[in-house]
């Protein structure tokens, strides 16, 4: 019967009946009321009119009752979801709400309520865990005011569920969950926090009674549960039960036989507990107590295993920061009790112990606490150490005393140990953050220690996103530490492609050979050729030299991309070569494995393919833009892969290249754009007079105060100018490399008539605007007006500023032209683009000679041709120069130092 | 609140505090006359400043903490020698210090301890900053040496034996006492400019440890200012002016050495910079006294704050955070009146060697303002988690729910049962009756 379709889903009712509700509404809008139920049509799906009516279907036809049975379980969550879709039970009614709907909405909740209390009044446990059900997601859905309204009537109706020992489970675990959820809802209403921590301290002791009374996972999980709600909402109401709490969880923690999950659970909630209290004193007791069961613990289980400075290190550290340790952990006795079985539990338990109770303190670091705490770092890090360097061996002395079952049992449970504890460490990192600083060598030295004999991939893993944590925070100083370290761990990790290479990338025990053997590869084509070559024959090798899982591979891949963003340019020469070669082997290696990805991926379901190719780009990307002196090496190549991966529409990698397409854009055509728009708007006094520009341009730059509203086409033309300039470069390259004597830019010019036109467009002082202006053929009106209104108010304003730049709007799409220029000068041109590097070089180097010249030149093309430049001359431009160059001259030239004209002035 | 923190070495104005935007003075920390450089904002938390006095023909020279609510210096230290430049790293951890000896100190905000002093220069420290990662430390000296620090290095004592040299980098192209350094971002790439006494300012490549280019200005340059974009940095002269000197434009023409412009509008020597991000403003100290904020786009001024008769020397833009004890939970808020301050302690004056255990421990506050807002609502979720175990027939919790119904029916069969067997009982009885009745009637029949 409860499998039948909801009658008035909207969809039907409109499908059918809309003409009907239209004229319905027009009725209802003209205010005449629509007296029958049947055809009382709603609007459409967000019709408030349409909530009531629903919560009534459901209540009459779907919930059971007394009386009928509860066949249909599944049913159940089809009410819940309807509920939450359509906000049944919000009474969210807004100014024109028709007082009517507000009516039947409101009668509708409480007929719905009034089900589920006789639903909790029922001895069928399973109506009883409908109704308890269905309560909690009313205190979760339900408006404000119905909530303060009856929120106690509801409390009393669950309270009896969590205190009667007898009951179903079911019904006490929903129970626990609705309670939760009532106690959830009320922390939001400070207001009423007296009543509401009144209500919260009658739920405490049934709650711990279910917790150490029942044998049940399901009961346990819910009462942990309501306990962390209580915690974090109403801690006033833990406070009186500080010990009775922490002994329970305590038990159920030490006690074993609960699941894994069950024992993550309680550990977050020992780790909230102090919260409740919420000073600093029970935090660090806490922890303590934790630490010093911990080690207690790894003493028992390590016994024979370790040398003995380790434990004696942690001890005196655990002894040491007061005087009188606290009490063990959910007190005497039950120590007592751990401790006697502890002589007679296996090594596997006492170990697991030990990684849940890690797991709390690494909880206790990264959770939240509202005031500020010690950590015991040190003490901390003795303790990861200590465990992280026993790896199973016996040393000689103590082989008598262990057999062999022993050491397999410890074994086997090692790795378990060894990962609570990196993530223990990871914790560290996370919460000390930039105060890790003194302690940062040490962990350095643990990381190196561990990572030469660590084995299994799963640890490595860890291990290297131990490492990308260390890098991202610490920065630069730590990079230059982790660096060989990352590199060797890195290069082993992804050597299978190292063994189909040929031997690009050797192992970190021949650096210096393969370093050779790089050079003499120096172009990529031929290292990439071989490595091609190798491709075939290697697929033989995984044989008896297993590849590692790709995961492990993946997170090497992503450690050598953090290494790189953080420190691809310091003090790097030693490995870059390396690691860029490396990185675009594996990147275009897995574009090539593009078939085989399929059946891999069945086989690692946890990481495919793909996921490896996603992080070989990435890493790609990074290195191409670390560099900072030369272009880099594969750029090309790097480019027709992300393009390659653009194609692969509706994946993460298509996004990640389109990405990766538009940051590399930007490497290959650098700009340094001005925050304040320096150069070609520097028209401070165009500014001050923007009236005359509203004239000619009709837009204005800047707003007089606040942000500055720069136009876009500014940008567009710093840019725009930046190509033309390149011209002007050329030019100033051919003064420099030619043979020409004398005049060399007029001789340049007189050969290449387009490279004039470059110039005489390019315009990026006044001078070459005059020139502009002066070759009247080739111009507009507007810019002789401009020019012209600028020398005015220049006159204006003599002394205020030293050069004027052209208002940039002339500079237009030249650039085609630039590149047809003459052979000379495209070359020139094009190396700039690759590298921007020469261009402030030659600037700075030749500076003075360059002033001169341009001076110099751009004089004689304007005394040749025009007397505007005598009418600019006798403006301040020109007296400034004049000004300045003796300066310039007196000055020793010498200062500029490093005159390598590849590097880069960045 | 965005606001402009002026401090002078007379001492008689005090620290003043404008908003920047509404140009509206706010509190005035009073008695502190700082050295140059000597003015932090540690971590926009606090307000720190090293202090001399010349007392009693004495020069006693202490640290002094201000919170922001409060014009008295509410924590006093007084470290072992008179620290002049200050900085502390972004997040307000540690705080450095460098010293006339040529030493430089570094503490622990949060607990005081002296961490670390090591000798950096031969002549006394002028300038610090930290670089954008924090884990480097440039330092400017009078002997006009530029040295970069990792911190690391100087915490790894073991490295630091091995090592032959403590620092970097030490750049030494300066022939006089630096005057100033800034350091832009980019992490590994980022560019150091140094300006120093000689008339020059000096750019250098973090990344190959070079000088890129030396700018020679016409007269002694005091203070630097990077435009974020770090296209170009603004140098504030002793002869009044604020030189523009390009930086990263390799597109405009340099004139004289790479100055592209200047402005000025001081009588007197600039003596400070800074850069106000929101709105591309300048703010730039004078030895006449006044604070004054430029637009940099226009150069035109826009405020001018007057802060005391003697010259300015440190000028700070700090974006404050409205009421620090807004954030904290009702605890913190009781225990921070019953403690007064929520200042860290004063930093100590020595390292305590005999106390190495005390470094084993960090005070740090964990999770910040971050609150965990989980999906904490459970019931419905509960709900599903059961209905998919009935759906697996043969659960426990299932199953036991199945017992109980089955008991519940059990029972009422059982009831039924009993009923039925009375009816039949009466219903026997009666028909016995109705027969021995019968029969005897007819016997009497």
């Amino acid at each position: 019967m409860l499998k039948t379709v909801f009658p008035l889903t909207p969809d039907s009712s409109l499908s059918l009946n809309a003409a009907v509700s239209d004229s319905a509404q027009i009725f209802r809008s003209l205010g005449f009321s629509v007296p029958t139920m049947a055809f009382d049509h709603f609007g459409n799906m967000y019709d408030v009119a349409f909530k009531p009516r629903l919560l009534l279907t459901l209540t009459r036809d779907h919930l059971p009752d007394e009386n009928s049975p509860f066949s249909n379980p599944s049913e159940l969550s089809n009410i819940v979801s309807l509920i939450k879709t359509h906000s049944l039970l919000s009474e969210s009614f807004t100014q024109s709400t028709p007082p009517k709907v507000m009516e039947a909405w409101k009668s509708a909740l409480t007929s719905w309520l009034n089900r589920i209390y006789s639903l909790l009044s029922t001895t069928m446990p399973d109506k009883c865990w409908v109704g308890i059900s269905l309560l909690g997601v009313t205190c979760e859905e339900c408006s404000s005011e119905r909530f303060l309204e009856s929120y106690s009537v509801w409390f009393q109706k669950l309270l009896p569920f969590l205190q009667s020992p007898s009951g179903s489970h079911l019904v006490r675990v929903a129970a626990c969950a609705s309670m939760s959820d009532l106690f959830v809802r009320l922390s939001g209403y400070p207001k009423i926090k007296k009543e509401s921590s009144s209500c919260s301290v009658k739920v405490v002791q049934p709650t711990l009674k279910m917790l150490s009374a029942e044998n049940s996972e399901a009961i346990w999980d819910a009462a942990v549960h309501l306990l962390c709600t209580l915690i974090t909402s109403f801690p006033f109401s833990i406070r009186n039960h500080y010990a009775s709490v922490e002994s329970a969880i305590a038990l159920k923690l030490l006690s074993g036989g609960s699941s894994l999950d069950m024992l993550k659970k309680l550990a977050h909630c020992l780790a909230l507990l102090p919260k409740s209290k919420g000073d600093e004193e029970s935090w660090s007791v806490m922890m303590q107590k934790i630490l010093v069961l911990v080690n207690n613990q790894l003493t028992l289980a390590f016994h024979g295993l370790e040398e003995d400075t380790m434990r004696i290190e942690v001890t005196r550290l655990l002894a040491l920061p007061r005087e009188v340790l606290p009490p063990p952990l959910g007190g005497y006795i039950l120590a007592e009790e751990v401790g006697n079985k502890a002589s007679k539990t296996s090594e596997q338990s006492l170990m697991s112990n030990a990684s849940t109770l890690m797991f709390c303190c690494g909880l206790m670091l990264t959770n939240s606490y509202p005031v500020k705490v010690n950590v015991p770092v040190r003490l901390l890090l003795a303790l990861v150490e200590r465990i992280l360097m026993v790896n199973g061996s016996l040393p000689q002395m103590s082989l008598p005393f262990m057999t062999a079952k022993q050491q397999e049992n410890i074994c086997s449970e090692l790795p378990v140990l060894h990962s609570s504890s990196l993530e223990l460490l990871t914790a560290i990192i996370k919460s000390m953050g930039s105060q890790l600083l003194p302690h940062a060598a040490y962990i350095v030295r643990i990381i190196t220690k561990y990572f030469k004999t660590c084995e299994l991939p799963e640890l490595r893993i860890k291990v290297y996103s131990v490492t990308r944590n260390l890098l991202i925070t610490m920065g630069v100083g730590m990079a230059l530490y982790l660096a060989q370290e990352v590199i060797n761990n890195a290069l082993a990790d992804l050597s299978s492609i190292e063994h189909k290479n040929g031997g690009i990338l050797n192992g970190s025990n021949s650096n210096t050979s393969a370093r050779h053997k790089k050079r003499k590869h120096s172009s990529t084509t031929a290292s990439l050729q071989e490595h091609n070559e190798g491709g075939g024959v290697g697929v033989e090798v995984p044989k008896n030299h297993p590849l590692p899982p790709i995961s492990l591979r993946i997170a090497a891949l992503e450690t050598l991309e953090a290494l790189v963003t953080v420190a691809g340019a310091l003090k790097s020469e030693p490995w870059r070569s390396k690691v860029d070669s490396l990185l675009i082997v594996i990147a275009m290696d897995s574009f090539k494995e593009g078939s085989v990805g399929e059946e891999k991926s069945v086989l690692e379901p946890a990481a495919n393919v793909t996921d490896l190719q996603l992080a070989a780009l990435r890493a790609l990307l990074v290195s191409f833009l670390s560099f900072a002196r030369v272009r880099p090496p594969y750029l090309s190549q790097g480019l027709e892969l992300f393009h390659r991966g653009k194609q692969q529409t509706g994946t993460k990698l298509a996004e990640f290249c389109a990405h990766a397409l538009l940051t590399l854009e930007v490497l290959i055509h650098p700009r340094a754009l001005p925050l304040v728009d320096y150069a070609y708007a520097n028209n401070n006094l165009l500014e001050a007079h923007s009236n005359l520009q509203h004239e000619y341009f009709g837009r204005s730059n800047s707003t007089p105060y606040g942000l500055p509203q720069v136009p876009p086409h500014d940008y567009d033309d710093d840019l725009c100018a930046r190509w033309l300039e390149n011209g002007n470069e050329a030019d100033e390259s051919l003064d420099k490399n030619t043979k020409y004597t004398g005049e060399p830019s007029e001789a340049c010019r007189a050969n290449n008539p387009e490279v004039l036109s470059i110039h005489v467009s390019s315009g990026t002082d006044i001078q070459e605007r005059t020139e502009t202006v002066s070759e009247a053929a080739t111009c507009a009106d507007v810019e002789m007006k401009t020019v012209e209104d600028e020398i005015n108010f220049k006159s204006d304003q003599q002394g205020e500023s030293v050069v004027q730049f052209q208002d940039p709007v002339f500079c237009t799409t030249n650039i085609p032209v630039a590149e047809t220029g003459s052979d000379v000068a495209d070359d020139s041109v094009s190396e700039k683009i690759f590298s921007d590097s020469t261009v402030p070089r030659n600037e700075a180097s030749h500076m003075e000679s360059g002033q001169g010249s341009s001076v110099n030149r751009d004089f004689k093309l304007a005394s040749q041709s025009n007397s505007l430049w005598k009418a600019t001359s006798g403006s301040n431009i020109f007296e400034e120069f004049v000004l300045q160059l003796p300066e310039a001259d007196g000055d020793d030239f010498p200062d500029i130092v490093d005159g390598d004209p590849d590097s880069d002035s960045e | 609140m965005e606001v402009v923190l002026a401090s002078s070495s007379s001492g008689e104005g005090g620290i003043g505090c404008w908003d920047l935007h509404t140009g509206a003075e706010q509190l005035r920390y009073k008695s502190c006359a700082s050295p140059s450089h000597g003015l932090v904002a540690v971590g926009a938390r606090f307000l720190a400043s090293s202090s001399s006095h010349l007392r009693d023909s004495l020069a006693t020279s202490s640290l002094l903490f201000w919170s922001w609510s409060k014009p008295q210096p509410e924590v006093k230290s007084f470290p072992a020698e008179s620290i002049q430049p200050l900085a502390a790293n972004h997040s307000g951890t540690y705080i450095a210090g460098g010293a006339p000896s040529g030493h430089i100190y570094l503490w622990e905000v949060e607990t005081g301890r002296l961490l670390k002093k090591w000798r950096a220069h031969f002549r006394e420290v002028t300038c610090l900053v930290f670089s954008e990662d924090d884990s480097l430390l440039v330092s400017g000296s009078g002997d006009g040496s530029v040295r970069v620090w990792s911190l690391f290095m100087i915490f790894d004592d073991l490295r630091s034996q091995q090592a032959t040299n403590l620092y970097e980098y030490s750049f030494s192209e300066h022939t006089l006492s630096v005057t100033d350094v800034v350091i832009g971002i980019g992490g590994c790439n980022a560019n150091i400019v140094s300006a120093s006494l000689d008339r020059t300012c000096k750019v250098w490549s973090l990344s190959r440890g070079t000088l890129l280019r030396n700018i020679v200005f016409p007269s002694v340059i005091d203070s630097i200012a990077l435009d974020p974009a770090e296209h170009v940095f603004y140098a504030g002269s002793r002869d009044g002016k604020i030189f523009i000197a390009a930086l990263n434009t390799e597109s405009i023409v340099t004139h004289n050495y790479g100055i592209i412009d200047s402005f000025s509008n001081h009588s007197k020597s600039v003596t400070c910079l800074a850069y106000g991000m929101r709105e591309n403003l300048l703010i730039s100290g004078s030895e006449d006294g006044m604070v004054r904020v430029w637009n940099a786009k226009t150069r035109n001024i826009v405020r001018m704050f007057k802060h005391a008769k003697g010259p300015v020397n440190n000028i700070l833009v700090v974006r404050r955070e409205n009421d620090s004890s807004n954030h904290t939970s009702p605890i913190i808020q009781a225990s921070s009146k019953k403690q007064v301050s929520n200042l860290p302690p004063p930093l100590e004056k020595y390292a305590n060697p005999k106390d190495e255990d005390s470094n084993m421990k960090t005070i740090i506050s964990l999770g910040g303002g971050r609150r965990s807002v989980d999906p904490l609502y459970i019931s419905s979720h509960v709900i599903s988690n059961y209905i998919k175990q009935f759906q697996h027939e043969g659960s426990g919790a299932a199953s036991e729910m199945e017992m109980e119904k089955l008991k519940q029916d059990y029972q009422l069969s059982m009831q039924m049962a009993n009923q039925w067997k009375k009816m039949y009982e009466n219903l026997h009885q009666f028909c016995v009756k109705e027969l021995l009745d019968g029969g005897q009637t007819r016997n009497l029949d």
